[in-house]
């Protein structure tokens, strides 16, 4: 993209067809400047400029000899050899040519913002981002709205730069420039909404880490305070809610992930469901008070899958099945 | 001497004749009652309810269970004898190594296993000889009240032993019966209590002293006291003359043994084993009568299962009117407590009691042990008021509540278990033991076991340590 501003301090032309004519015109350029364009007056007529092309001064020259010089650019078509020149220059200078490269979109404003944006993306493209970065809010798309075309506006485009704006603000704040923040800026929304800042679970004033686990249909309420490996399961020993070893283990595993198993006393309250489900449910929720206690256990305790709540469940039954899957007996007749 | 053998295995099922009524004998042979071919085959109690004949084979491997068939094949005789076992030291009552784990000596493990101290479900195949880990709180305990007992009367040394299921109370109960055979000193172990109350052995009513009289339990507790105490019965002399229980006079006035004769109390054991058919259950009683008077020697009575009352209180027999017969109406029990309660005693010695974890768990010996207050509106099943108030009599009994494993000992355990090299489910061990050392290892996998198996629960800890392959 070359600069819009001309030679005359005047915006030049945006397309690349523009740019392709002028390089093959064969039209003089003249000594003298021309003078400056008339104002203009209409609201269309705002969006867009005379075409000072060719430099020639235009008054004079268009002024009575238009049909002449029209002349030569309109040959007869029926006189042979007669070849018709790509452009007429008095044309030229009358022609509107719009100032924004997105006039003939069917969203221009949206379009030019777009554009803006994109060409500052590509600009900083190669600076590293984070979408945790990405902490700004944006205008609502009846904000938007007001600056991206009112009626035109879809809401496909407005989620469409609402993405590039994310994208910009996802780049390392320590690395971004008054250019990004300022474009930025004008984007972000006037209504501030202070969210809700999201409590870090914390210990409470006995130490202990509460955490909350679900499988199937049990669900456990567990908490874990530094301690010597004690294990209460409803008030009573583990090994008497859970006689099957497989199980025990299975309980353990989050504690044994973290080569912890007797750094901690767990008390937890389980209901519902069979054996498997309290099980499940009582390590998810080890597992999240341990996060708690050290939030380092996080990432091994997730790679270990102790973090991830089991979402299968018992499926429903359908109409026309026995079961969720079995169907009655085929019968051929 | 194969016709004395085989007397031994058929149950004799001659009905009583009108001619031998009218002696006003009492009759010293079964009532007629039909024995299945599984009590005969095996002789064990057979209490548990189900549908199908175990001794009938079904397809192809054994047809015991997992339990019976490592105690029946004798699984000791594949692990190795020398090694580890060389390097464990005695056990010993008098310097007690606490947290180690000893073997036995020759002859009270042989005298262990004749009283039937090794329960299957301990693992102790796994070992070519059983082994125990004396264990600071509840072995030194043990060890004190036996040190009490040898001079001191058996109504004073009456001991509980409690706890929940695979805690270590048979294990303790071995090891108070260990202490018991290192000096000179008869025991008496009851260890097969529940055949007592399941309906197994053969019961008949003895009218004199209503009580019903078991021959078959009698001879067989009869036969392991004499195998245990041997030499000691044979030293004891009778206090008076002891005129068996006979169908005919002359086989009476053959048998009977006078205390002019010297005769011994291994004599009165003789006669109940003998191949004439007497009462042996009134052997047993005169035997342990005998045992109560004599000073000489201090007396430990053991039962191991002794919450076999509770659970089965209203025993599997049943009377003439087709009714269960409460389990105080038989004389051996009735006997055991008599000693269990202070009502009869030994001149020296002490009574030890285990119960058992698998048996129900009603209200009925905590109430007795002060443990809880009895729910007075509960009914029978939930409360046997009689046996509460039987065992609260002479001042109740002791009770040792054995307690779970600490993580020393786990680490004990679970050393031993590795010197004998019976732990092969922890994968990594090797790898560990490279990067730790073994001491830093030995800690690691004690804290984790010890966690796995409920913080101490002995019987879970040898089962993870073992058996898991996960």
């Amino acid at each position: 993209m070359y600069p819009m501003i001309g030679r005359l301090g005047l915006p030049r032309l945006l397309t690349q067809r523009s740019a392709i004519i002028r390089c093959q015109s064969t039209a003089p350029a003249t000594a003298t400047p021309e003078p400056p364009l008339p104002q203009q007056t209409t609201p269309v007529e705002q969006n867009y400029i005379r075409s000072n092309y060719n430099n020639r001064r235009w008054n004079n020259q268009s002024r009575g000899r238009s049909f002449k010089a029209l002349s030569q650019y309109y040959p007869d078509p029926s006189k042979p050899g007669a070849a018709r020149p790509r452009t007429i220059p008095a044309l030229e200078r009358t022609r509107l040519v719009p100032t924004n490269a997105t006039a003939y979109t069917r969203n221009p404003d949206h379009e030019q913002h777009l554009s803006n944006l994109i060409d500052l993306l590509n600009k900083y493209l190669a600076l590293p981002f984070n979408k945790k970065h990405a902490t700004s809010q944006w205008a609502s798309f009846g904000e938007y709205k007001q600056m991206g075309g009112f009626n035109k506006l879809r809401i496909t485009e407005y989620e469409k730069i609402i993405t590039v704006l994310k994208r910009l603000d996802s780049i390392d704040p320590q690395l971004r420039n008054d250019e990004i923040t300022s474009t930025l800026k004008q984007y972000q929304t006037q209504n501030v909404q202070h969210k809700i800042a999201k409590k870090e679970p914390k210990l409470d004033d006995f130490g202990r880490a509460k955490a909350v686990g679900r499988r199937k249909s049990s669900s456990a309420k567990v908490y874990v305070v530094e301690g010597s490996g004690e294990f209460l399961v409803n008030n009573k020993p583990m090994e008497k809610v859970f006689p099957k070893l497989e199980d025990r283990q299975r309980l353990l595993f989050p504690l044994h992930v973290v080569e912890s198993e007797n750094s901690y006393n767990v008390f937890a309250m389980v209901r519902g469901g069979g054996s498997t489900g309290q099980v499940d449910s009582v390590k998810l929720a080890i597992a999240r008070a341990l996060c708690i206690h050290n939030p380092l256990f996080k990432r091994r305790l997730f790679e270990a899958g102790c973090l991830t709540r089991d979402h299968r469940a018992v499926e429903r039954k359908k109409p026309g099945h026995l079961k969720a899957r079995k169907m009655p007996t085929w019968v051929k007749r | 001497m194969i016709r004395a053998a085989f007397a031994k295995r058929i149950i004799s099922i001659k009905p009583v004749t009108p001619a031998l009524s009218k002696l006003n004998l009492t009759s010293t042979l079964s009532s007629t009652r039909q024995f299945s071919n599984t009590s005969l085959n095996f002789g064990l109690s057979f209490s548990k309810t189900s549908t199908y004949d175990k001794s009938k084979k079904k397809g192809s491997g054994r047809p015991q269970n997992f339990a019976n068939a490592i105690v029946k094949s004798n699984y000791k005789k594949k692990s190795p004898k020398d090694g580890a076992l060389s390097k464990l030291s005695y056990f010993n009552p008098l310097s007690l190594k606490l947290n180690e784990v000893v073997k036995y000596e020759g002859l009270v493990l042989r005298k262990l296993y004749i009283a039937g101290a090794f329960v299957p479900g301990q693992m102790n195949e796994l070992f070519p000889e059983p082994t125990t880990l004396i264990r600071e709180r509840e072995t030194k305990k043990l060890a004190s009240f036996y040190e009490s007992s040898l001079n001191s009367s058996s109504e004073l040394n009456r001991l509980i032993l409690t706890g929940d299921k695979g805690i270590g109370k048979s294990t303790a109960l071995a090891q108070f019966e260990a202490m018991a055979l290192s000096k000179e000193s008869v025991l008496i172990p009851f260890t097969n209590t529940e055949s007592l109350v399941d309906g197994s052995t053969d019961f008949k009513l003895n009218p004199e002293t209503k009580l019903y009289d078991q021959q078959m339990s009698s001879k067989r507790l009869l036969k392991k006291l004499k195998n245990l105490n041997k030499e000691f019965l044979n030293e004891l002399p009778l206090s008076k003359d002891f005129i068996p229980i006979y169908n005919t006079k002359s086989q009476q006035a053959a048998t009977t043994l006078k205390v002019s004769d010297n005769a011994t109390l291994l004599d009165l054991v003789k006669v109940g084993l003998g191949s004439k058919p007497t009462n042996a259950t009134f052997v047993l009683t005169t035997l342990l009568e005998e045992l109560s008077k004599q000073t000489k020697y201090p007396v430990y009575l053991t039962v191991d299962n002794f919450s076999t009352f509770v659970q089965n209180a209203m025993t599997k027999y049943r009377n003439n009117a087709n009714e269960n017969i409460y389990f105080q109406k038989f004389t051996i029990i009735k006997t055991i407590l008599d000693f269990v309660t202070g009502a009869s005693k030994f001149a020296k010695g002490a009574v030890v009691v285990a119960t058992h974890g698998s048996d129900k768990e009603n209200c009925t010996i905590p109430a007795a042990l002060g443990d809880a207050e009895p729910d007075y509106y509960a009914s029978f099943k939930d409360w046997d008021q009689e046996f509460t108030n039987l065992l609260r009599s002479n001042g109740g009994l002791q009770q040792l509540r054995v307690g779970k494993l600490s993580v020393d000992e786990t680490e004990s355990i679970l050393k031993n278990l590795i010197d004998f090299n019976v732990i092969h489910n922890q994968y990594q061990s090797k790898r560990e033991i490279d990067e730790l050392g073994f001491e830093a290892y030995l800690n690691k996998l004690a804290q984790r076991q010890y966690v796995v198996s409920g913080n101490g629960n002995a019987s879970l800890l040898l089962k993870s340590a073992v058996l898991s392959y996960v």
